[in-house]
């Protein structure tokens, strides 16, 4: 179904359809759970790879199959709130449950936190007023910095690439 | 050629071109064949974008369920920044052979061509690895024909031709991502 050569009406036509069933499919109770499984699960298959232990061992130390646990990192079978906890004491992790407003940006995971690097240190030193800044005054910096990108983030469930970059 | 960055935010309840919270993990690509039109939007983007329009053409709810689940399933692992086999089990990302490039200089290469899969469903999603770092190129989805065991070679053939154009655009530096998402800035900046 090579798209390509559509003409502009039926490329509106598909893209209205696009928005359309994705705006149905959000809005059903039983997909909105299969959603929030989904995540649970590939939030779950990244902490078990960042482990750097193989799956096999991973599922040893929960006592479960290695079949069995490829099928709940998979996201296709309920996962249970022991499971998570077996999964997370075998490689060193824990987990919180976070809620949210509807609609509002999804917890940040730590994989996804923006580094505080090189540049981001120089940047909030000259905000600081230049060279000659204390330590102190850096932690202080860093502090307002975080305040700002995540009232930034609240505001337009964006960081302000500015402040993060 | 346009590319767009694929991400959580163009799917959430609200649209949000930027990506935020991917500096070590996998950045999606996919192509447009035009810039969206404003103001932006999901649909504007769909109307554009050859993976999202013909995804919206999928026949009946299921297919298209199937599309959402597997591309947030991939969204979801892409920020974990860690190498594709490890966060998905072999049942759902597949090889399915190589293709072959020829770069500008006269080059030969061969590219592994792999595709996403959710459960038994017959959705795919194809893709290749660009150029730069943790960046993965979405050539196309299909769905495939039931009772196969194999994937199509006309599909294969639309993956090779899709990665042959990314690749004569990043010879010839006529890539660049939407004007929204940094244009061509935006492109150095993660497929330098």
């Amino acid at each position: 179904m090579d798209s390509s050569n559509w003409p502009r009406e039926r490329k509106e036509q598909a893209a209205r359809g696009y928005a359309n069933r994705q705006a149905a499919l959000r809005a059903d109770p039983a997909y909105r759970a299969k959603r929030r499984k989904a995540a649970v699960a590939a939030h779950l298959a990244i902490v078990v790879a960042k482990s750097d232990w193989t799956r096999a061992k991973v599922a040893q130390a929960a006592n479960i199959s290695a079949a069995q646990l490829s099928k709940q990192l998979s996201g296709s079978v309920n996962l249970t709130l022991d499971s998570i906890s077996k999964f997370c004491d075998a490689v060193g992790w824990d987990f919180d449950v976070v809620f949210r407003p509807s609609g509002q940006p999804e917890a940040i995971q730590p994989w996804q936190q923006a580094p505080i690097n090189r540049a981001t240190v120089l940047q909030l030193v000259r905000a600081q007023g230049g060279a000659g800044v204390a330590v102190g005054d850096v932690a202080g910096a860093l502090q307002q910095l975080s305040a700002a990108s995540e009232s930034t983030f609240a505001a337009n469930g964006t960081y302000d690439e500015a402040l993060v970059a | 050629m346009i590319l767009v960055e694929i991400h959580d935010g163009l799917f959430h309840e609200h649209f949000r071109i930027r990506p935020t919270g991917t500096e070590n993990g996998w950045r999606v690509l996919t192509e447009c064949d035009a810039q969206p039109a404003l103001p932006l939007s999901l649909e504007a983007l769909a109307c554009v974008c050859p993976l999202l329009r013909e995804a919206g053409e999928l026949s009946g709810q299921n297919h298209f369920e199937d599309f959402d689940a597997l591309k947030d399933e991939i969204l979801k692992r892409a920020p974990g920044g860690r190498a594709w086999n490890e966060v998905f089990d072999d049942k759902s990302l597949h090889d399915i052979g190589e293709v072959v490039i020829t770069r500008k200089s006269g080059k030969v290469e061969r590219h592994k061509l792999f595709q996403f899969q959710k459960r038994n469903t017959l959705v795919r999603v194809a893709w290749a690895y660009g150029n730069g770092r943790k960046t993965m190129l979405i050539t196309h989805m299909f769905v495939k024909p039931g009772g196969k065991k194999t994937t199509p070679q006309n599909e294969k053939d639309r993956a090779q031709k899709v990665l042959q154009k990314y690749c004569d655009a990043v010879d010839t530096s006529l890539v660049k991502l939407i004007d929204e998402q940094g244009g061509r800035d935006g492109f150095l900046k993660l497929a330098p």
